[in-house]
């Protein structure tokens, strides 16, 4: 458990911008893609294919989506 | 130029040139009316591209360095990719020389055009610049809303790609 932890705890969460249809093929097709939840993958998986998603993920084998929501041009004009 | 767009099933665009932005663009499309618009349509651009796929629009890593500390850093990347200067540049060359040979050595490399996007004051700069006058036509410069044309000129072959699946739908 101590060793699980350890490597948990080397796990970088990174903020990514990825277009919905290249998410989806990520999670489809890459055995190194996970999605946290069921439900999260149900969600990202009925976007439109053309959205922007702001993703946030952990990097490493495997790759963890913890969210993703649709980056609207409202999101990009407040943090931008 | 839209003539030679061509469109896949993989949602992918084979835009017709390539983009090269500089620092005074992004400065000056900060405190425009055209920012959340132009940003969202380069991400866009830049995630669809057929053969330039994460790397279609591109700024310099100099002067990614410098602006990543003025902007959101993972908005940045989604946008454009930051890579070096060709090795055609020399060590006395300033921005715009290195620019403006980075812009070319792609272009001939990949016959492709390609498009520099600037800000107003620095235009003259690469217009006059005596690299600039040598070249044939496959550079281009653009300062602000002449460059987000550019931007919206390329974007309006995302929106055929995404109308020509739907109406395969």
């Amino acid at each position: 458990m101590e060793a699980q932890s350890a490597v948990e705890k080397k796990e970088k969460e990174i903020l990514d911008i990825e277009l919905a249809i290249n998410l989806k093929d990520s999670i489809e097709n890459s055995p190194i893609t996970k999605v946290a939840s069921q439900e999260l993958k149900d969600k990202i998986l009925a976007i439109d294919d053309f959205e922007l998603l702001k993703v946030t993920k952990t990097i490493g084998s495997p790759i963890t989506i913890k969210d993703a929501e649709i980056l609207n041009e409202e999101m990009i004009e407040h943090e931008f | 130029m839209s003539s030679k767009c061509s469109i896949t099933n993989r949602g992918r665009v084979d835009y017709p040139f390539l983009i090269l932005c500089d620092e005074h663009f992004f400065r000056w499309l900060k405190n425009s009316n055209y920012k959340s618009s132009t940003i969202s349509k380069l991400m866009k651009i830049k995630a669809t591209s057929l053969h330039f796929n994460g790397r279609h629009n591109i700024i310099l890593r100099d002067q990614f360095n410098i602006i990543k500390t003025e902007f959101p850093e993972y908005l940045l990347r989604a946008a454009v990719f930051s890579e070096d200067p060709s090795p055609v540049k020399d060590d006395d060359d300033d921005e715009y020389s290195t620019y403006i040979k980075h812009a070319s050595n792609i272009s001939s490399k990949n016959s492709i055009p390609i498009m520099i996007l600037t800000a107003n004051p620095q235009k003259d700069s690469y217009i006059l610049n005596s690299h600039f006058k040598d070249l044939g036509g496959e550079v281009s410069i653009y300062s602000e809303e002449d460059a987000v044309k550019i931007v919206n000129r390329l974007f309006r072959e995302f929106e055929k790609m995404i109308e020509l699946k739907r109406t395969k739908i």
